[in-house]
Order: structure tokens, then C-alpha cells, then sequence
């Protein structure tokens, strides 16, 4: 005889309660393993894999290898406000992005200077720049040592079109920031700690004087500030100049024995780094050789002032050429007092390392260059043929920067200032005149050339361009062409159904 | 298995028989419309440097799309069933509570899918008109798309738990939507905090997805990301597993 199923008594409510604890206990554990399997993606999971054809920001290998072998931490201060220039900043974060991911040592933070301004204090105090220059940067520090990437620096551009009048937008060409930040990286972990030799015995300036007029000590500070070891160099004896250091002249009031120059000269033909500021009224002996090897033309009897500004003796500029020394510095400009014209010999030369010469620093095009009446101390003798306009009183130059052609230490650098009084203790904080030395002492001691494998990365814009029927056309199709053709489809689809 | 292919396909077809799978299709592909005719009116004769996808993923539509569209097509997965009366008779067949989670969330994630193809159409129309084959990627459009399928993974198995939850398909919308826009505030944070390299900041970093999406847009798969998601969706899914589990207790 079949019997009814009896229904099976009903849970108790300890057992409930306990299948409700396991339950929840299970889900905890459940949310454990996400947090941690998630925790351990975090920190050693960093496979990134790009999908684009252009790679763009994906890191050469040249920098994997470079980030690999860093160890000690480096931090990275976008010191940037986004608004400024959207796209670039975006490229700036996308790409510290993948350096901070290949290598954790490398730790960026972002300080809005605009939005965020007691983080950007804390930040001018803590690296002791008075930034007068108020442009967006990207600093690295490791250790103390740092060297800044300026946001002037991070792109080439295209001016054709403003030149030429067709356009009012100023094309950005390539991002450079690869190079750059990689070049830091580079600079701030080298162990070598970089050495800038002041020349001494014709009369310079002196690194360690306090003196206002004659006193270097703000100067060597800023060296000093970069982790430059500043030492003094006699080259009257049978010293010569160390390979690996900046050779600093500074106001050389006597003229240099043949012998100390054939020294520098073949200090800078080994790929030396030369800041050679000059002072008025006063011959160095390297004349010659400026103008000889590297196409400098240096005018030791002349002056370039300002046409109406001729009694003062100095010059405010901010008439620069386009050069990573000086594109910081066209906000705030420099303060000269009664420099030299120093500018390129126009020579052309066919041979491939042939020195490149940029003149850097103009006058106003209200300038003039005449020359003196030395037996009558500095003063001016104007004549009608002197020259007039932009004259330029300081020049940049770079000799042997073709790889292959230098081995050794790659490229030679000069820069040529028609002056040095305003780098003297009296003048340094006078405009960017401390934001010229910094910036002259990274490009000077810069070897971004030994990167060769890295190169600016070309960026592609493009234009949407549609009349006003087109884009009445595309509102139509993508507004009620495609929704409108998946509801009939709907339609269909039910009316057959129904059917 | 078999059931679960099964369950799934009929679950599939519960969207693409009816007229309300059309419908939903159909007003996300208008929002998409207005993304993208909004993009070109404003973009119109000016250069622009960022990719078609980045374009796209700065408008705020998309992100409308996701957290609209996912709680309306998830909430019907288990909810009408229970309103309906077919749970019971579901969970009586000798078919497993996995398979019965797994099969609704196959059919509600190729739905979603399915439902982001017109992007695809969109996508071209942008770069007809920008007469620069660069201007498209293949290869950011495909992860473009692997970010979108991921991102709906986790909303989709969000959705699917909070269905389970209820009898009632509006309340079921109306947790997923919460529970998805909380998730989605979180990214915010990384906003809010000025980004620095301390614990805090990468966490926030790392629960974003504006960042995970970011990179996706620009032809960027980070296998952090795949962690991030696939374990989310894995959280979700076992989440509600166990209530499923929970209603032959009752």
C-alpha cells in the first residue's frame, strides 16, 4: 500500500543559525582571497601588454634597462597644473605611469600648484628653488640629487602655420618626455657625483668669496644644490683638466698662457663641457680658438646696450633663442650688465661634426653693439654703422653629438656668455639669473646623447571635418537610423512570433 | 554541461524573442548616438591628438550606459523567475546551483555584449569623417572592447546577486543600481586626493576604473587589471551562489 511522502521536519534555528554563520563566514573568506590575490597583483603583478600599432607608450628598452638596474628610490614630482596644457600633462602621467609600473622604486606625486598651493610650498622649501620661472616642471630626486624637466622642453613645435598666418594654433610635433625623463632618471642615480672645476689665477670670480661684486658662493650653492662637487682648477702647472668635469671660467681678467689654452682645447676636443662666461674690457686667449673650432664670434672691444636705455648699462632680456637653457626662462628673462656680442660666425662647414651654434640670448631688437674707447675706461663710441637689432650675447654649442663619430664621452658642449657679473653674488638673484646657471649646469653636464636608442616620439593629430549637411546627415543616421533600425528589427522579430 | 548550455540559450532567447531586449538595445544605442554627435559637434575642424577610443571614453555617456543599462537587464535574471513561480520548479530539476548562476550570467553578460556592437558603427562614422586611418586603432578598439566586456562582467554578476535577492524586479534594479553606483563613487577618490606615491593613493589608483578604463582606451591591457575585474566578478558570482544555495535551506 503506497504511502504519503511525510514532509521533512523543518530546520531548527541553531542549525539555521549555524548554515547562516557558515554562509557568511564563506563570503568573508570569499572576500579575503579578492582582497589578497588583488593585494598581490598590486605589487608584483606588472605585465602590461600594448595592443596599439604605434606603441606609443610603451618603454624602449633602453629604458627597461635603465629603470631595471635603478635601486634606490626615485621620487618624481609633477610639479604641474593640468589646465595649462591638458594633452601634455596627460602624456607626462601616462608615461610615469609605465616607469613607476617597470620599476617600483620609482615614485611619482602630483602637486597642482594652482589648486593644491600649500603642497606647492612645501615643495619649493623642501627642494629650495625659488622657481621664479612659474612653469610647469617634472623634478627627480634621488638622494638628494635632482635635476628638473621643464615643460617647454618636453615637445617640439610647429610654427609654420602661425608664421605664415593660417592658423593661430601652435602645433605640437613630438613628445620628447621619453628622452628627458629617462635622461634624469639617468643623471639622478649615476653614482659618480659630477664635478664642476672653477679655472683660477687670471683673476675670476671667486666660488668660495662672499664678496657682492667679486663673490661666486651663490653660484658654486647652485651647483652645489645639484649635487655638484665644485673644486678650483690651476692649469699653470702641468694640471690638466679632468676628463669628466665642467670647466668654469668666470671673468678671466688676464689672458691665459698658450700653454693653459692648448690644455682646454684639448679638454673640450675630448668631448669637454665648457661654461666660459666672459668679462668686458678683458681677452681670455680662447678667442682664436672660439672662433677657429667652434664658429663662436666674440667682439672683446664692443657692448651691446639698449638704444634708449644706453645710460644704465644693463640689459633686461627676454629675447632668447630656442634652446632647453633658456625656453624656461621667456617669462621672467635675464638681467646682463654691459655684455659682450657674442654670437655664430657665419661660416658654413660640409663636415658632419661640424660644432652646431645657437645663439640663445638677444638683446631687444632696440639693440646695439658698439665698440669702446679703451683708453677712456668702458666708454661707448657709437657710429652709424654699428650693429644694430637683436643682438645676440650668448651662444650654445654642441660638436661631435653624431653617434659613432665620438666614442668616448660624446659630444662636446660650450656656452659662451658675452658677461659674468650677473652671475656674481650681487646680480644671481636678479631676475632668472639662478634659474640661467641651474638650467646651463644640466645642459652642460647632461649626457642624454649615450640615450641614443630613445628618440622623440612624433604625435598625430588629426581633424574632424564635417559640413553642416554631413554632420545633419550623421545626426540622423546615428540618432534614429541605428536605434530606430534595431526597434524595427524588435518589431519583426515579435510580429513573427506572434505570426 | 549540457544544462548549462541549455539554461543559458533559453535564457539568451528570453532577451531576443521578446521586444524588450530590442528596446534596451535600442535606447543604449540613441545614448550613444548623442555621445558621439555631441563628440563631433564640438570637435568639429579642430585638432585633436587623443585617439577615437580615448574620445569616446571621456564623455560622461559612457559611463551613463553602464550603470543605467546593466541594473535593467540583470534584474529579470532570477526575479521573474521567482515572481513567476518557475524558481521552484527550476531548482527542483537535477540541474546544480553553479550551472543555474552560471547560465543566467552567461546569457546577461552576451547581452551586454551584444548590446555595446553599435559602438563599433559609431566608432567608424567618427573616423570617416576624420579622412585619417590613425585616427582608429585596431588595437585599442580591442581592448577598448576587452575593458567593456570586463567592466560589464563586473556589473553584470553584481546585478545577477542582486536579483537573486528579490521577488520584485524593480527593487532587484534598484539594489544593483545602488551597489554599482557606490562602486562607481569609489573611483572618484583617486580625484579627490591629490595623486601621490603613498599606500592610500595607489589603493585608490588601483580600485578605479577610470584608471583601469584609461588604460584599456589606449590599447593598454594590464594584467592588473584582469585581476581586478575577473576576481570581482568572481566575488559576485559566488556571492550569489550562496544565496542560491540558501533558498533550499528555506
Amino acid at each position: 500500500m503506497p504511502t504519503s511522502p511525510t514532509p521533512s521536519p523543518p530546520l531548527s534555528a541553531a542549525r539555521r543559525w549555524w548554515i547562516g554563520f557558515n554562509v557568511a563566514a564563506s563570503a568573508l573568506a570569499m572576500l579575503a582571497l579578492v582582497v589578497m590575490v588583488n593585494y598581490l597583483a598590486e605589487r608584483h603583478l606588472h605585465q602590461r601588454f600594448h595592443w596599439t600599432a604605434n606603441r606609443q607608450w610603451q618603454l624602449t628598452p633602453l629604458t627597461v634597462r635603465l629603470l631595471q638596474s635603478v635601486t634606490n628610490d626615485v621620487r618624481v614630482v609633477v610639479f604641474f597644473h593640468r589646465d595649462n596644457a591638458p594633452s601634455l600633462y596627460d602624456a607626462i602621467a601616462g608615461l610615469l605611469k609605465e616607469y613607476s609600473l617597470a620599476n617600483t622604486k620609482i615614485r611619482v606625486d602630483y602637486i597642482d600648484y594652482v589648486n593644491h598651493p600649500a603642497a606647492a610650498e612645501v615643495f619649493k622649501q623642501q627642494y629650495k628653488r625659488p622657481f621664479k620661472t612659474e612653469h610647469d616642471l617634472v623634478l627627480f630626486d634621488a638622494n638628494g640629487k635632482t635635476r628638473e624637466v621643464y615643460d617647454t622642453e618636453l615637445s617640439d613645435y610647429d610654427l609654420s602655420g602661425v608664421l605664415s598666418g593660417r592658423t593661430r594654433e601652435v602645433r605640437r610635433t613630438t613628445f620628447k618626455g621619453e628622452l628627458l625623463f629617462t635622461s634624469a632618471i639617468a643623471g639622478v642615480t649615476d653614482p659618480t657625483r659630477p664635478k664642476a672645476c672653477f679655472l683660477d689665477g687670471h683673476g675670476e670670480f671667486d666660488p668660495g668669496s662672499d664678496q657682492e661684486q667679486t663673490g661666486y658662493s651663490k653660484m658654486a650653492a647652485v651647483l652645489r644644490e645639484k649635487d655638484i662637487e665644485v673644486n678650483r682648477l690651476d692649469l699653470s702647472g702641468t694640471n690638466d683638466v679632468p676628463s669628466d668635469s665642467l670647466l668654469v671660467i668666470a671673468g678671466a681678467t688676464h689672458r691665459l698662457e698658450p700653454a693653459e689654452v692648448r690644455r682646454v682645447e684639448t679638454f673640450l676636443e675630448r668631448g669637454g663641457r665648457l661654461l666660459l662666461l666672459l668679462r668686458q674690457g678683458y681677452v681670455t686667449g680662447l678667442e682664436p680658438t672660439l672662433a677657429t673650432n667652434w664658429d663662436v664670434a666674440v667682439n672683446e672691444r664692443a657692448l651691446v646696450y639698449e638704444r634708449n636705455n644706453a645710460a644704465d648699462g644693463y640689459i633686461l632680456t627676454t629675447n632668447f633663442g630656442d634652446h632647453p637653457i633658456v625656453s624656461p626662462l621667456t617669462d621672467v628673462g635675464l638681467a646682463l650688465i654691459l655684455p659682450l656680442p657674442v654670437g655664430k660666425l657665419p661660416v658654413a662647414r660640409p663636415e658632419a661634426d661640424a660644432p652646431a651654434v645657437k645663439e640663445i640670448i638677444f638683446s631687444s631688437t632696440n639693440g646695439m653693439a658698439s665698440e669702446l674707447d679703451l683708453s677712456k675706461g668702458l666708454r661707448l663710441q657709437p657710429r652709424p654703422t654699428d650693429p644694430q637689432g637683436a643682438i645676440p650675447m650668448a651662444v650654445a654649442v654642441e660638436k661631435g653629438g653624431i653617434q659613432g663619430v665620438r666614442a668616448d664621452r660624446g659630444a662636446a658642449r660650450l656656452v659662451v656668455v658675452g658677461e659674468s657679473l650677473f652671475l656674481a653674488n650681487q646680480w644671481i638673484e636678479a631676475k632668472a639669473n639662478r634659474d640661467f646657471a641651474a638650467l646651463a649646469a644640466d645642459w652642460l653636464l647632461d649626457r642624454r646623447q649615450l640615450l641614443g636608442g630613445i628618440g622623440p616620439r612624433p604625435i598625430t593629430q588629426y581633424r574632424i571635418l564635417l559640413t553642416d549637411t554631413q554632420l545633419r546627415r550623421v545626426r540622423w543616421i546615428l540618432l534614429a537610423g541605428l536605434p530606430g533600425g534595431v526597434l524595427v528589427l524588435g518589431l519583426l522579430v515579435w510580429w513573427v512570433r506572434r505570426h | 554541461m549540457r544544462s548549462y548550455f541549455t539554461l543559458a540559450r533559453r535564457e539568451l532567447a528570453g532577451y531576443f524573442v521578446s521586444l524588450t531586449g530590442y528596446v534596451i538595445i535600442a535606447v543604449v544605442v540613441l545614448l550613444l548616438g548623442l555621445s558621439f554627435t555631441y563628440l563631433l559637434e564640438v570637435l568639429n575642424g579642430q585638432a585633436v591628438e587623443m585617439p577615437v577610443t580615448d574620445l569616446f571614453y571621456d564623455a560622461f555617456f559612457f559611463w551613463l550606459i553602464l550603470l543605467l543599462a546593466t541594473p535593467v537587464i540583470t534584474m529579470r535574471s532570477f526575479a521573474l523567475e521567482k515572481y513567476s513561480g518557475t524558481y521552484e520548479t527550476l531548482m527542483t530539476t537535477p540541474v546544480g546551483e553553479l550551472e543555474v548562476v552560471l547560465a543566467k550570467f552567461t546569457s546577461v553578460f552576451v547581452f551586454y555584449v551584444v548590446m555595446w556592437l553599435p559602438l563599433l558603427a559609431c566608432l567608424f562614422v567618427v573616423r570617416h569623417y576624420t579622412q585619417d586611418r590613425t585616427a582608429l586603432d585596431w588595437g585599442a578598439l580591442a581592448s577598448t572592447f576587452l575593458g567593456i566586456a570586463l567592466v560589464g562582467a563586473v556589473y553584470t554578476s553584481l546585478g545577477c546577486f542582486a536579483s537573486v535577492l528579490s521577488r520584485s524586479q524593480i527593487i532587484a534594479a534598484m539594489i544593483s543600481f545602488a551597489l554599482g553606483i557606490a562602486l562607481f563613487l569609489l573611483s572618484f577618490f583617486s580625484f579627490l586626493t591629490p595623486p601621490r606615491a603613498d599606500w592610500q593613493s595607489r589603493f585608490f589608483n588601483y580600485i578605479s576604473m577610470f584608471s583601469h578604463m584609461q588604460d584599456f582606451v589606449r590599447g593598454i591591457v594590464d594584467a592588473r587589471s584582469l585581476v581586478f575585474y575577473l576576481s570581482l566578478t568572481v566575488f559576485f558570482l559566488f556571492l550569489t551562489l550562496k544565496v542560491v544555495e540558501s533558498q533550499r535551506w528555506k
